[in-house]
């Protein structure tokens, strides 16, 4: 047993070395605007002090301003300022406009700047790897302990393997590899510390307020050190901020409370109901306060330094402005495959269908205001996307009671599963239903889901179904002939090894059930068609002409989002089992 | 799995795309300057035959000019690039139209007769500065869909000097890689099948069942391992993919050959056989695999089953079917350059003026012994001290190359001959490992020894080598490390060094994967000595990259690193090719195929390590040190004989010398004790025969490595010489005369132990024979039959004469005579 979930070191190396002899491979080949963002941040960072990081656009030339959180920005000053850049610089390897204010419409920047600004988002990477390990070696420990299946390596391969990450972080450019990697730490963490064997026979005959033995405590610093990596994210970036309100229901429930049991049970076959009934909650101001203040050091450390400015009022205006342009319209400009993508594709059908089909006059004049559909604001969106998160809030509270009454232990039931599983359904809630989101923000729901895959067929399957659609929907991003073949096999690469392992690794189930249902192979060929459309047919016959430039992107995101919209359903369905499950 | 493992492969080779190709944007290397006459490097001569074929009449193809990469392989690779031209120039064109149709303004118009007009300039100019302008419409074109531009890749004559095009390029990339994967990935995957099939003991199921973190089931493994260490291959990724050519084509060919002519019933050698003339035909280069592959067909067409008058004409008419095949084949490709001529010489209808066309652009005899400083035995003797080209004539040295490449290749041909005779009897696993083994010896000849060797024709012994993996890694791994290795001179003209860091760290840590999950399973380089062999060549090469890297050489050698990479390729592929030759011999050997094959793999390797590690302790000297022996021993059997006046022992000799004398093992098995008592703390069983061989082995190896400046470097023989030549029994080496009496090469050829043996000994002996009997001409005629009786001790020979009746011992030999 002890072996099956075991993650060799030497796996661990390998796998790095691998992948980042492929991602190095990969510099040649497109990059996006972030690159230019990002390079642009380099500069800022590099060359301005620090209270003119929010301000400057050199002088209105460039578009490429910083809108990331404090700590992220200290992130680029380090990569900028640090004795290597140093040393590159010097001896003119690097060339000194790589970490230059370019404006917009000046900013090739050199091979040599593109290898450098490259190689930190493979070193960066580094970051991952830990947080993978950490939180797959946790993961494979908990559900040992409670003789559930877990493969560890597969898990952790899976992880760091995700095609999606690849092509985000190395193709595309940007740091979600880093910033996952530091979610998935913090998810270990409360995994960790969720595992906690509070109360001992010894203990429990004694009764009274002996839980804090060393174990708790223990548990307590993990769970606070998962908070505090949680409040570093979310000092790096701002679109964690939708797994707050999980984080905040989990941790006070059930770090913050603590059981006091009064009355000494006589016998131990009411054991179970005396527990129940004698139990009382209490709330521990002193846990309260130490998870507040770590927490907030945490959140608000990185502020300070522009606070501390004397115009720290407005340093604050100008980073709540960059931080959340709500100028932007609902929805990205590749459509992500959500909720309000499948909205305004309705809005644009009900607009063609009431152009075309005779519908009697009286209707007519009544639909007439609703069509094409009214775009909702921002602070409705935001109010939806609160109702989409209160789930997991609620369950989130449950499962911190139930553990705290320690049903886990007897009825092998894992909290650390759920809360997972409430990290996902967060995700998708905020993916669905976000304003103006990003295809990229569906990775969050991917990778922590990774952590369960082996776990069990229907999670497999999940995960299996959430990945094709999630990751196929990243697919247009890389627009460019040269990356067709790249991309495509990306993809299939993964997938079908993602497949194969995982029906070998599963636990043998009676009925010998298969990972992939008629559904997926449906939808596998549906994706197939979409792809050769998207790639193929349309550039030959529609492009020329320049009719329905739009119309591959909408296919894709309308497909993509109806397949994902299932899984969001399927992973709120699995995380109330979770949570409720006796 | 086999499909992720499949696009894994796929995927690696879209990366290696990425990187630039040779002679992107005219980039010669750091040292090299353009050619004012030519542009880029193999892409752009791959790119020009699209063309030229495209758009020529097929008379015209190997006479079109020449000077700007002129076609110069077989008619299959001109065929096959008419089929990308023609692609290349239908798929372009589909844009045509529609944008004629949708814009049909005046402006763009204009720029339509302009560029025909350009186009005819062009085509005047005939070359050089047709760069055509961008004009106004091509850049509307780019916006839509830019496929115009996979038609300007193949338009004649404009597309020559500084096209350059991502679209372009990656339609290129999209060529090799679409038949990569239809040639060769498909006969990788037919050979796998056969090759990993079977053979796994239920111990090593249990062992590695019980492994942990089991992602993919225990059958599987060995197959995926061999796909994957086969498929990724950094060479064969780097060159194809990277530095831009078809080989894998004609490698997959070659493969697809190789399974077909294993199978048991006969028509598989002959598809096999159409298959690889194709092979031929797509790349000359293929011929290194040809003496092996003639030679187990002629094995196959000669089997003797039984010897019955049927069984003769059934030989025969096997023959006459490969051969049937084989010239079909041929004719079929060759007979369009004979039946349409040019026009400038159309006077008959059929001639053979195109076909001579095409073998003088194939076999370009002028261009020198090797091309630019490639590892082979050729340049390691025209390196300073030596400067064979200096030294021997021109005209001599392909001859010379001939004779060499000949005698190489010989063990190899000859063991696939005996083994195709009786290939009936063995799976075909077998036949196909043999095989597989055989024709990397008989490249490796070719590479080493012959005539205008290419760096990149180390290639062709890679592609069935890697398919070896599972008999025995370490070799396999440490080959096409050395292999990759050995092309880095080239990469770095290519400027692919970052992608050959990267292919190789991705096939060693893969090789390295495999062996975590495989460890119950397979040992790499069990024993310490070979492994310490392979190390420290690998610690000698890492050491030559970092030296390169920091250390300028000196101002008076320029060439330094090139050459010192050239020296120890040089040596290491030397050693591969001992082995490889080595491995088809205990392979093919029926008598020893029961016994242990890589127990004597590995004491062969012992040996010739030693061999190579002659004089000084660093590898690559000694290598060149060892390549010199064999050119000087070449050179004087050949026409310098007046160059070296005493015998200088070749490391042939010295490694069968060192092959122990049937009475001296059975002395030193008498001297051992039966049970070996002293071996009892040492971990393993002191009865376990087959290391005790092996240490018997080692431990003669270490007498003669201690005794060996008394020898090997010929010092004793000088002496027996001059003092068997005083008792008469040899000649002396400037009286030529005598032909009946032993000469000196001849003695050495049969019975190289003289080489070690003591003087004394051999003399005294020779004195025995001389003045014991009385019949002195018998005694000579039997000495120049069997000269081995001189290695015998006295005592030896008294006994044995004293034991066999006289009158039987030498009314045998003369009824002989």
């Amino acid at each position: 047993m002890t072996n099956r979930t075991a993650l060799p070191f030497k796996a661990v190396v390998l796998t790095f070395l691998i992948l980042s002899a492929l991602k190095y491979l990969l510099i040649p080949t497109y990059r996006s605007t972030d690159f230019d963002v990002h390079r642009n941040w380099l500069a800022i960072t590099h060359h301005l002090q620090i209270w003119e990081w929010y301000f400057d656009d050199v002088d209105g030339r460039t578009v490429h301003t910083l809108d990331y959180p404090p700590l992220f920005a200290f992130f680029e000053s380090f990569l900028s300022n640090n004795y290597v850049t140093g040393a590159l610089l010097r001896s003119g390897w690097l060339d000194a406009r790589c970490l230059d204010l370019l404006p917009d419409v000046d900013n090739e920047p050199s091979e040599n700047c593109v290898k450098f600004h490259r190689g930190t988002v493979i070193l960066s990477d580094i970051v991952l790897f830990f947080g993978a390990y950490l939180a797959s070696t946790s993961m494979g420990k908990i559900l040992r302990d409670n003789n559930r299946p877990h493969n560890t390596l597969l898990t952790f391969i899976l992880i760091v393997t995700n095609p999606g990450l690849i092509m985000l972080d190395h193709v595309h450019f940007q740091y979600n590899g880093m910033m996952l990697g530091i979610l998935l730490c913090s998810i270990a963490c409360i995994t960790r510390g969720s595992n906690h064997k509070m109360v001992d026979e010894v203990t429990e005959q004694h009764g009274e307020d002996r839980s804090e033995t060393k174990s708790c405590q223990s548990h307590q610093l993990w769970e606070l050190g998962g908070a505090a990596t949680f409040a570093a994210l979310l000092a790096m970036k701002h679109l964690y901020l939708t797994l707050a309100p999980l984080y905040l229901f989990y941790l006070l429930r059930h770090h913050c409370f603590i059981v006091k049991k009064e009355i000494n049970y006589k016998s131990y076959t009411y054991r179970k109901e005396t527990h129940q009934s004698e139990m009382k909650f209490h709330f521990s101001w002193k846990r309260f306060f130490i998870l507040a203040a770590v927490t907030l050091a945490c959140f608000l450390g990185p502020f300070i330094p522009f606070l501390m400015q004397s115009n720290s009022i407005e340093q604050l205006e100008q980073m709540l402005q960059r931080l959340f342009p709500f100028g932007r319209g609902l929805v990205h400009y590749y459509w992500a495959a959500n909720i309000w993508a499948l909205y305004l594709f309705a809005s644009r059908v009900s607009t063609f269908a009431f152009r075309r089909v005779p519908i009697p006059g009286d209707i007519r004049s009544i639909v007439e205001p609703f069509v094409p559909f009214p775009e909702p604001t921002p602070g409705v969106v935001a109010i939806i996307l609160l109702i989409g998160l209160v789930p997991s809030m609620i369950y989130a509270w449950n499962v911190g009671t139930s553990s705290l009454k320690r049903w886990w232990q007897l009825n092998s039931f894992i909290p650390a599963m759920f809360f997972i599983h409430g990290v996902v359904f967060s995700s998708f809630s905020a993916f669905m239903l976000g304003f103006h989101v990003h295809e990229k923000a569906i990775m969050t729901a991917i990778v922590p889901l990774t952590l369960l895959a082996t776990t069990s067929c229907y999670s497999a399957r999940l995960f299996i179904r959430t990945s094709y659609f999630g990751i196929f929907a990243l697919l247009p991003l890389l627009f460019r002939t040269e990356e067709l073949l790249l991309k495509v096999a990306l993809y299939v690469t993964w997938l079908s090894g993602a497949i194969c392992t995982l029906q070998s690794v599963l636990p043998k189930t009676k009925g010998n059930e298969k990972l992939l249902t008629l559904f997926d192979y449906i939808a596998f060929f549906i994706l197939a068609c979409l792809l050769l459309f998207m790639e193929v047919i349309h550039p030959i016959v529609f492009l020329p002409s320049g009719r329905l430039e739009f119309l591959p992107l909408m296919a894709v995101s309308v497909a993509c989002g109806l397949g994902l919209v299932y899984c969001w359903m399927e992973s709120s369905v699995i995380m109330i089992v979770t949570a409720t499950k006796r | 799995m086999k499909v992720a493992v499949l696009s894994f492969v796929v995927l690696l080779r879209i990366l290696v795309g990425f990187q630039p190709h040779s002679g992107q944007d005219d980039y010669q290397g750091p040292k090299g300057s353009p050619s004012p006459h030519k542009y880029g490097g193999d892409y752009e001569a791959q790119r020009h035959w699209m063309e030229i074929t495209y758009h020529l009449p097929i008379s015209e193809w190997y006479w079109h000019s020449l000077e700007y990469w002129g076609l110069d392989y077989p008619p299959l690779t001109a065929y096959v690039s008419w089929a990308c031209g023609f692609v290349a120039h239908n798929v372009g064109s589909l844009h045509d139209r529609t944008i004629l149709d949708s814009d049909s303004d005046d402006d763009t118009n204009i720029n339509d007769t302009d560029t025909s007009d350009n186009n005819n300039v062009c085509q005047l100019d005939a070359d050089i500065e047709c760069i055509q302008p961008t004009s106004k419409k091509e850049q509307i074109e780019q916006k839509r869909g830019g496929l115009k531009a996979i038609k300007n890749l193949v338009a004649l004559h404009s597309s020559r000097f500084w096209y350059e095009d991502a679209l372009g390029k990656m339609y290129m990339r999209f060529t090799v890689l679409l038949l990569d994967i239809f040639i060769y990935m498909s006969a990788v995957l037919a050979i796998a099948n056969i090759l990993s099939g079977e053979k796994i003991s239920t111990t090593v199921q249990e062992q590695s069942s019980s492994l942990p973190n089991n992602i993919v089931s225990t059958s599987d493994q060995r197959y995926l391992w061999l796909l994957l260490t086969a498929l990724t291959q950094p060479a064969l990724l780097l060159i194809d993919h990277g530095h831009f050519q078809y080989n894998t084509t004609s490698l997959g060919l070659a493969l697809w050959s190789f399974y077909f002519m294993t199978q048991s019933s006969f028509i598989g050698p002959v598809i096999g056989s159409v298959l690889f003339s194709l092979a031929l035909n797509f790349k000359q280069m293929e011929l290194y695999h040809a003496p092996a592959v003639f030679a187990y067909l002629l094995g196959r067409c000669f089997c003797n089953k039984n010897n019955t008058e049927q069984q003769k004409i059934s030989s025969i008419a096997k023959f006459c079917a490969l051969g049937v095949s084989v010239i079909l084949t041929f004719a079929v490709l060759w007979l369009p350059f004979a039946i349409y001529p040019r026009e400038s010489l159309a006077t008959t209808k059929f001639h053979l003026d195109g076909i001579m066309q095409v073998l003088k652009r194939l076999f370009p005899l002028q261009r020198g012994l090797f091309e630019g400083k490639v590892a082979n035995i050729w340049f390691a003797l025209s390196v300073r001290p030596l400067s064979i080209r200096s030294r021997v004539a021109a005209d001599v040295l392909p001859l010379a190359a001939l004779l060499l490449t000949l005698v190489m290749i010989l063990p190899a041909c000859l063991m696939l001959y005996r083994f195709g005779q009786q290939s009936f009897k063995y799976t075909s696993k077998k036949n196909l490992e043999c095989l597989l083994y055989g024709s990397a010896s008989t490249s490796l000849a070719f590479f080493l020894a012959s005539f205008q060797v290419h760096e990149k024709g180390i290639l062709i012994p890679l592609a069935p080598l890697s398919l070896l993996v599972l008999d025995s890694p370490g070799f396999v791994i440490w080959f096409s490390t050395v292999a990759t290795w050995s092309l880095w001179p080239l990469l770095v003209i290519d400027r692919l060094c970052e992608a050959y860091v990267c292919c190789l760290i991705i096939f060693l840590c893969i090789n390295a994967m495999a062996s975590v999950q495989l460890s119950g399973e397979v040992n790499f380089l069990k024993s310490n000595l070979v492994s310490f062999v392979a190390m420290l060549s690998l610690v000698v090469m890492m050491c030559l990259h970092l030296a390169e890297w920091r250390v300028l050489p000196p101002a008076h050698l320029p060439d330094l690193f090139p050459v010192l990479w050239s020296l120890l390729g040089c040596g290491l592929f030397c050693m591969s090719y001992v082995v490889t030759t080595w491995t088809t011999m205990t392979k093919t050997n029926a008598a020893k195929l029961n016994s242990h094959p890589k127990q004597g793999w590995r004491k062969f390797f012992f040996l010739s390590y030693f061999g190579i590690v002659a004089t000084s302790g660093e590898a690559f000297s000694s290598s060149a040190h060892q390549t010199m022996h064999h050119g000087v021993f070449f050179c004087s059997s050949l026409n310098a004989r007046k160059e070296s006046d005493y015998l200088i022992p070749t490391s042939d000799h010295l490694e069968r010398a060192r092959v122990l004398l049937s009475w001296e093992e059975q002395s030193k098995k008498d001297s051992k004790p039966v049970l070996n008592l002293s071996a009892i703390n040492s971990d393993r069983l002191p009865l376990a025969d087959g290391f005790d061989n092996d240490a018997a082995a080692t431990t003669s190896t270490e007498n003669h490595n201690t005794t060996r400046c008394s020898w090997e470097d010929g010092g004793v023989w000088r002496e027996t010489e001059q003092a068997l030549v005083a008792v008469g029994i040899l000649v002396d080496t400037n009286s030529d005369d005598k032909p009946k009496k032993l000469t000196r090469e001849v003695i050495i050829d049969k019975v190289p132990q003289l080489l070690r043996l003591p003087t004394d000994q051999i003399v005294e002996s020779a004195n025995f024979f001389l003045n014991s009997t009385d019949e002195k001409a018998t005694f000579e005629v039997l000495l120049q039959l069997d000269p081995s009786l001189l290695t015998y001790t006295i005592s030896q020979l008294d006994y044995g004469i004293t034991y066999l009746s006289n009158m039987m011992f030498r009314g045998d030999r003369t009824a002989a005579i």
